[in-house]
């Protein structure tokens, strides 16, 4: 029995050891990188999944570079959890050449450092465009959110989404002929609209995000980009009280008091408020969100045997709030290429990225895909115009909630949307939601 | 104290006889063979993770590319001072301890109910459905269903009891909807547990009772109740497992992808927040395995301390 039991025990620890080296992290310093020369073949692991529109932009355009150059890409169309699959081979040393994702799944899920510096794709002329390189395309107001921390950049755009006010023109015409330009204005047409009978502002207020977007966004038009994340990385919790804060709070508040949102919006479950704003069966005339709305909403109309061409979409950008010193900021969150650091095959992925760009193959993202592109040079599908008009007008642009989600995601989780959720039922007045973040935030910094 | 002679006994003849028998040689040859597959695969699978778990929630670690770095007690030092983890904490108690009261009262009275009517098999059949389907499932159709226009509130508006006609999925009910969601979830499971135990149970033990002129409350307690004894017991356990764990529930009544609200958070939720669930997921493995342990100690306490208090002499029949 004694030889069966140290027997037992040598083979338990041998399973143990294994495991647990196999859990571990491979931090090889060896590992190749980009100074290989372009090979004649590289992989690319997709977000996207077979069938989506952009999955067959992006397949036809591969397959097109493949004549072009002989360059075979070995292509895996993982969804939108593909960076989740590829943490594990970035563990194990060998990763694909080639991923994408929207800039904050990178910082967030494989970590900046992780990716290598494109700037010599930026460098690189687009093949077949004369003399214009990568950096030339894609705005600089863009370039903020897709820097590593010395400032290269690790991001290569093909699509930008972002958020702004959207209206259906054949029910409001008003707001596509002269949209309010400041809070003020903002307020007097919702009143006009309230003395019609009717709930000026659509809202599924059970995804605490989508409510955060009224108070972000005036946050971030008063004070200008970073007011939002700033004031939850400051440990005194002080920012909280700046004037930004406070009227942009002070209008949320008036908004849920005053019944601007429709009645039940916090119990109801998403998508209910914004299909009833979309088959107008709830008289709502505007929503504050996505630009992926007009490809949601229409296609809830359309599912629920209405008619799509119902809604004429419209978008103009949020008004100015107090200080407005964020004038001509957009909400703007770039989509795009990035290469692992030790991915084996890093320089003809970067050729792919570079022949990609070029404003006729990337016009397929607007013209098929239906959604908006990095180039402004690029027309814009239709229902996206008015988005397109204030991307290129920006002046500088921010991830979605100020890009506070990768910042500070626990913040964001457990104090962030808890006090939006108390400021939307009514249980919060302005002030009091700014004194519980401010609270709370510096708690969270002390318990670190 | 027997065992002792025994293997003394199997001492001296092997003493006397050497040679063990052909059976015994070839039983020997292949135990490890035939152990050490398995052994390698629990030992693998389960055993090293579940240990390297341990190890982790002593480091802080985001689980990419780079090594977990050692920190002693901070994440258990966090959890203590952290708000919303003892919310969690404290949802997940009351969960096991009010869904889990409804759960063995309905539990009772309806297998006292069905034990007497003649189509116990097909209410026994519809009460289980709901376990059946995918919690998922369940909890979002519970969440439509109780949605401000869902089919709840019409029903009670069409009854003349629109006053009772609430918001129910907001953020300060929505955690009462979920305990007593849990118990129409789970009752199905343990009424078929109690009801197979029953149908054990001789008739005429029931026949004495009716004869003695006992109630139903009071044949409950003095004939199913100690002899159905064991299974209680052991659904109580699977209770106390299931409670703590309860997560695809909660997930798809308060979902939409979405971290749920703070009142909605059990510890299995604020382990997926902390780790790669919701929108702005935090890569905090450390934390998120040092819940995990805190989670098994709060089974094993639960498991142990039901098994005592209901440990009992079972009763032979």
């Amino acid at each position: 029995m004694n030889l069966t039991r140290r027997g037992f025990t040598t083979l338990a620890a041998a399973a143990v050891g294994a495991t647990v080296v196999g859990c571990g992290s491979n931090t090889d310093p060896d590992a190749p990188g980009d100074s290989q020369a372009a090979g004649d073949k590289f992989t690319y692991w997709s977000m996207w999944t077979e069938g989506e529109d952009q999955q067959k932009v992006l397949a036809s355009e591969i397959e097109n570079f493949t004549k072009e150059t002989g360059i075979e890409v070995e292509v895996q169309w993982s969804g939108r959890e593909v960076l989740t699959q590829v943490v594990p081979r970035l563990n194990a040393g060998n990763p694909p050449d080639l991923v994408d994702n929207g800039s904050p799944d990178f910082i967030s899920r494989l970590g900046v450092d992780n990716l290598m510096d494109l700037s010599d794709v930026y460098d690189m002329d687009i093949p077949g465009e004369d003399g214009k390189k990568v950096s030339d395309v894609v705005p600089e107001a863009l370039m903020a959110s897709m820097l590593k921390e010395g400032g290269e950049p690790f991001l290569v755009p093909y699509e930008v989404i972002g958020a702004t006010l959207w209206f259906n023109a054949n029910v409001t015409p008003q707001f596509e002929d002269a949209p309010p330009q400041s809070w003020e204005e903002f307020m007097a047409a919702l009143d006009e609209l309230k003395a019609a009978g009717r709930t000026p502002l659509a809202l599924d207020g059970d995804i605490a995000d989508y409510c955060a977007y009224w108070v972000e966004w005036g946050v971030l038009r008063a004070g200008g980009p970073g007011a939002l994340t700033g004031a939850a990385q400051d440990p005194t919790g002080a920012r909280f009280s700046d004037p930004a804060w406070v009227v942009a709070t002070d209008n949320v508040e008036k908004l849920v008091q005053g019944g601007y949102f429709p009645e039940g919006f916090r119990g109801s479950k998403f998508p209910t408020q914004q299909a009833s704003w979309a088959d107008q069966t709830s008289k709502t005339d505007l929503i504050l969100m996505g630009s992926w709305l007009p490809s949601e909403a229409s296609g809830s109309l359309e599912k629920s045997g209405g008619d799509p061409s119902s809604i004429a979409f419209g978008s103009f950008p949020f008004p100015s709030v107090g200080e407005n010193l964020g004038e001509g900021l957009v909400e703007a969150q770039p989509i795009g290429f990035a290469i692992p650091e030790k991915a084996r095959q890093a320089a003809a992925a970067k050729q792919f990225v570079a022949y990609f760009m070029h404003k006729d193959r990337i016009a397929r993202i607007a013209s098929e895909a239906k959604n908006l592109t990095p180039r402004t040079d690029v027309e814009p599908p239709a229902e996206l115009a008015g988005f397109a008009e204030e991307y290129g007008n920006a002046k500088t642009t921010v991830l979605f909630t100020d890009g506070v989600g990768t910042a500070e995601p626990k913040w964001v989780t457990d104090i962030w949307q808890p006090a939006i959720g108390k400021l939307f039922d009514g249980n919060l007045t302005g002030d009091a939601f700014r004194q519980e973040l401010a609270d709370k935030t510096v708690e969270y910094h002390k318990n670190g | 104290m027997k065992a002792q002679p025994i293997t003394s006994a199997r001492k001296d003849v092997r003493r006397s006889r050497p040679q063990v028998s052909p059976a015994e040689v070839a039983r020997r040859k292949l135990y490890w063979p035939l152990l050490a597959p398995a052994l390698l695969i629990y030992v693998g699978l389960l055993v090293a993770p579940a240990l390297y778990g341990v190890y982790v929630s002593f480091t802080e670690w985001s689980g990419r590319g780079e090594a977990p770095v050692w920190v002693g007690l901070a994440n258990y030092a966090r959890l203590t001072r952290d708000e919303l983890f003892r919310t969690a904490f404290l949802n997940t108690l009351a969960i096991l301890v009010i869904s889990g009261a409804g759960v063995f009262l309905l539990t009772f009275v309806l297998a006292s109910v069905l034990r007497e009517v003649r189509w116990s098999r097909t209410a026994l059949s519809i009460l289980f459905f709901p376990f059946l389907l995918s919690p998922i499932a369940v909890g979002i159709a519970l969440s439509l269903l109780l949605s401000p226009n869902g089919l709840f509130n019409a029903g009670l508006r069409s009854v003349g009891l629109g006053e009772l006609v609430k918001a129910w999925l907001t953020p300060d009910l929505i955690f009462r909807v979920i305990l007593i969601g849990l118990v129409w979830v789970s009752v199905g499971y343990y009424l078929t547990l109690m009801m197979s135990a029953i149908g054990r149970v001789p008739r005429y033990y029931y026949e004495a009772a009716e004869l003695d002129g006992a109630g139903r409350i009071s044949t409950f307690f003095n004939v199913t109740l100690p002899l159905t004894w064991d299974v209680v017991t052991i659904s109580a356990v699977l209770w106390c497992i299931n409670a703590i764990k309860v997560f695809e529930f909660i997930i798809g009544f308060t979902g939409n992808g979405d971290a749920p609200p703070p009142q909605a958070r059990t510890l299995t939720i604020a382990q997926f927040l902390a780790t790669t669930g919701g929108r702005n997921p935090q890569y905090a493995l450390g934390l998120g395995s040092a819940m995990a342990v805190v989670m098994v100690l709060l089974i094993s306490v639960f498991v142990v301390a039901v098994r005592r208090l209901m440990r009992r002499e079972s009763l032979e029949f």
